[in-house]
């Protein structure tokens, strides 16, 4: 509610009650005229009239009467300030300004008076509006809306009506009553009670229309419905209780009770906007709030517990939260069967939770929380953060699952290619040396000059071996080339020893981190090996190009296809490698469509700026 | 006139091995040097007509040897370098000879064990011949391409002299290895330029250029695309 609003509430509020006071005639004719007491039909006027007790219009029955339309007004106020809409707490307004409003039936102008008792019962259709709109204010149907204009419509029209065939100064004791009736067509006592009581019946026929609506809603209606709810029954109760007490006491009590009958109707009606105060808050309280939902999500983010936080906080233990799932395109309850959202007949309503444009969940809730959208927004965003989480938790856990085989294999391969190593320098090498070194034993002891030369040139062949095999195990620990002259550089020498003719683009590989350089190469070995040993390919293509912040390379064969990284085998070992370098190696390897390596390493100098 | 060498190497062991070995085959070794700047010293103080360099040295141990001949060739053009290494890669082949091929070698180190070939090559490149490992020439000419090549063209007796054309040897040199007269090595050679396509050189030196630049170019694929 704005300040604004507020005053020209306030304004409202004080230019009625001024008019009110300023019209009641205080002279001791116009205090006891039945005709100008307040909240009685042409009937009660009638009876009241035949009533040889009853009381002067006092100092405390205006006081009664203006209580209780400022009770509303204050209600109206309140609950205009409080949210979610505005529409309860100008509807209680209303009703406090008709209500007050009806005073200048105590004014002794013709006019006055006839506005005042028309004015009489209009301060109940803003209050069945309220009802039937309860708790938001807001009708929701064209039904609703109709009924609500023709509450107001019918009540108008009944009250003209009422009156149209009944001159107050004709049927009070003659010179009670000197109030004027400018709605008065001709005097008919017969007419006058055969509309009151049709009037009567349509009003109490509405009454139980609207509470047989009401009873259905209640029963059908959310916690937070009901809740709310409950004052207005009371409210309810009470008014219809202290109405026929009214009636009756006008009609057949005496004496004092008489009088205090119709004071009792005051505090009854001051009920009213009170209980829907009550309701409101109570509303308010059952739906929950922000903070409530800060605190219970807040205090636990993850797993299970969200959908237990959620629905404390929101106050609504039907809500229940849907996975969605991409393959079957649509929403999973936990048991992963499928369910529909909510169309919203059946008071349901849901709310779908993206994270960069594609669904990740649903939430499905009792439809009365569509009233704080605030409180929406602030589930949206606490459930859509807690799923990330639980997202990020769950990638982090598969890549720690993952990084942990990867650094099992990494070491396993390491120790491997060590045995590899060991066995060949043993069965090669060494083996030649030894074998040199005998020669050379031999030829010391030679005589024979034929002899000497045979074995030292053996010893020599044998040697050249030796190295040659030296070599090809050290270029397989580390390509010398690669030191020598970098990825570009080694990349050739690889094509250029490779018995399947080997096309290279290569782009921009210069100025490299070594350990990418190093796993770019590896991933060349391995993908030219696999081409040459296991696709049946008829040439390979090596593509590498970099930018200034990661490499990505693309090793194609044409051969068979179908490769697959096994436990033992060299691919996934060169994709370890890339993961530990924080990069990706994806093997595209279609049967009969030849086998493409891709693989994108960064080479970011911050390892924690790799982290997801 | 006895050739005058000097030598760089990082390893002790294997710069005493090479100067006795030359030293027993009559050459003069004016000095040993442990890294190229040492090497740069021994060539001011007593100049050499070759330098043998081992590629690997301090202080990266990568190819400070090329730097080196690159220094001396354009400090001393008339002296030879021959550069030795554990490993002959084309990369490094090129880059010794992107400034021209003349007086510059480049052999597995274990080339020495062979003295006959391994002073002849001292010998070609002290007189501004070239000397490249056969092991690289046979990798390269042996690269096998896909689809058709003009290199395909070539007959295997061509093959072999394109070969010892690649390594730097001269004419007289061919026609001894493969046992054949000079015009007949000429005339393989004419033919070969002109399947390749390729502009004759005179010069051995130039000649090793032409034909390495070619095979590196894609081996003998040219033209298969």
């Amino acid at each position: 509610m704005t300040p604004r609003q507020l005053i020209c509430v306030l304004g409202v509020t004080a230019g009625v009650l001024v008019l009110v006071l300023a019209s009641v005639d205080w002279s001791p004719t116009a205090l006891q005229d039945p005709a100008r007491t307040i909240g009685l039909n042409a009937q009660g006027v009638v009876r009241w009239g035949e009533h040889p007790n009853r009381a002067p219009f006092s100092a405390l029955e205006l006081a009664l009467f203006i209580g209780v339309g400022l009770a509303f007004v204050v209600a109206g106020i309140t609950a205009w300030r409080s949210r979610p809409t505005r529409n309860p707490g100008m509807l209680l307004c209303a009703a406090g300004w008709l209500w007050l409003a009806a005073g200048i039936r105590r004014s002794s102008d013709p006019l006055a008076f006839t506005l005042g008792v028309t004015l009489t019962l209009m301060y109940q259709p803003p209050l069945l509006h309220l009802a039937l709109s309860f708790p938001l204010g807001v009708l929701r149907t064209r039904a609703e809306k109709a009924a609500v204009g023709f509450f107001f419509g019918s009540w108008l029209v009944a009250s003209v009506l009422g009156w149209a065939f009944f001159d107050p100064r004709l049927h009070v004791a003659v010179g009670q009553s000197t109030s004027r009736n400018l709605l008065l067509l001709w005097d008919s006592a017969e007419i006058m009670t055969t509309l009151g009581n049709a009037i009567r019946t349509f009003q109490i026929a509405v009454g139980v229309a609207i509470v047989v609506v009401l009873v259905g809603r209640w029963r059908a209606g959310t916690k937070a419905y009901r809740s709310s709810f409950l004052p207005l029954w009371l409210a309810v109760i009470v008014k219809t209780a202290a109405t026929v007490w009214v009636s009756l006491a006008v009609i057949q009590l005496s004496g004092s009770l008489s009088i205090e009958a119709l004071l009792w109707q005051y505090p009854a009606t001051a009920i009213v906007p009170l209980s829907v105060l009550l309701g409101l808050w109570r509303y308010r309280f059952a739906r929950g709030t922000l903070g409530d939902l800060m605190v219970e999500v807040g205090s636990a983010p993850m797993s299970d517990r969200l959908v237990a936080a959620l629905r404390r906080s929101v106050h609504d233990p039907t809500l229940i939260l849907l996975r969605w799932i991409p393959d079957q395109a649509s929403f999973v309850d936990t048991a992963g069967v499928p369910q529909p959202l909510p169309d919203g007949s059946n008071g349901r309503a849901s709310m779908v939770l993206e994270r960069h444009g594609t669904p990740v969940g649903a939430l499905v809730f009792d439809g009365a929380l569509q009233d704080q959208p605030q409180l929406l927004a602030a589930v949206r965003s606490a459930t859509s953060l807690a799923l990330e989480n639980q997202q990020m938790e769950q990638q982090l856990r598969e890549q720690l699952v993952e990084v942990r085989r990867s650094r099992e294999r990494i070491v396993t391969a390491g120790d491997s290619r060590r045995r590899q190593l060991e066995r060949d320098l043993h069965d090669g090498a060494q083996q030649r040396l030894v074998a040199v070194s005998m020669e050379l034993a031999r030829a010391k002891r030679a005589t024979d000059p034929q002899e000497l030369r045979s074995l030292v040139e053996q010893a020599r062949a044998e040697l050249s071996d030796a190295l040659n095999e030296l070599r090809e195990l050290a270029r397989g620990v580390y390509p010398p080339s690669l030191r020598e002259r970098g990825l570009a550089g080694s990349i050739t020498a690889l094509a250029e020893r490779s018995t399947l003719p080997v096309e290279l683009d290569l782009r921009s590989c210069s100025g490299l981190p070594a350990h990418v350089e190093l796993a770019a190469y590896f991933i060349c070995v391995e993908a030219v090996t696999n081409a040459t040993k296991y696709a049946e390919a008829s040439s390979v293509r090596i593509c590498i190009d970099a930018n200034e912040s990661e490499m990505r390379m693309e090793i194609a064969d044409d051969g068979i296809g179908g490769a697959q990284p096994s436990p033992d085998g060299g691919l996934l070992g060169v994709a370890d490698r890339a993961a530990a370098l924080g990069g990706t190696l994806s093997i595209d390897s279609p049967t009969g469509k030849g086998t493409t390596l891709r693989a994108v390493l960064p080479f970011s100098t911050d390892p924690e700026s790799d982290l997801p | 006139m006895t050739l005058r060498v000097a030598i760089a190497d990082d390893s002790a062991l294997l710069r005493r091995g090479l100067s006795a070995l030359l030293q027993s085959e009559g050459l003069e070794v004016v000095g040993e040097a442990s890294d190229g700047a040492k090497l740069l010293d021994v060539i001011d103080t007593h100049g050499a007509d070759v330098a043998v360099v081992d590629i690997r040295m301090p202080p990266t141990y990568t190819v400070e040897g090329i730097q080196t001949a690159e220094t001396i060739k354009s400090r001393y053009p008339e002296t030879g370098v021959l550069l030795l290494s554990q490993y002959v890669e084309t990369e490094n082949a090129m880059s010794l000879l992107k400034n021209g091929a003349k007086g510059l070698g480049y052999l597995l180190k274990e080339r020495v064990s062979d003295v006959d070939e391994f002073v002849d090559a001292l010998q070609r490149v002290s007189a501004g011949g070239t000397a490249i490992d056969p092991d690289l020439v046979t990798r390269l000419v042996a690269r096998p391409h896909a689809g058709y090549a003009p290199g395909d063209d070539l007959t295997s007796r061509e093959r072999s002299v394109l070969e010892l054309m690649a390594e730097g040897r001269t004419n007289q040199a061919i026609g001894k290895s493969l046992f054949l007269g000079e015009r007949t090595v000429e005339a393989h050679i004419r033919s070969i330029f002109l399947k390749l396509d390729l502009r004759p050189e005179p010069d051995d030196h130039r000649r090793v250029l032409a034909v390495l630049t070619y095979l590196r170019g894609g081996g003998l694929r040219r033209g298969d695309e």
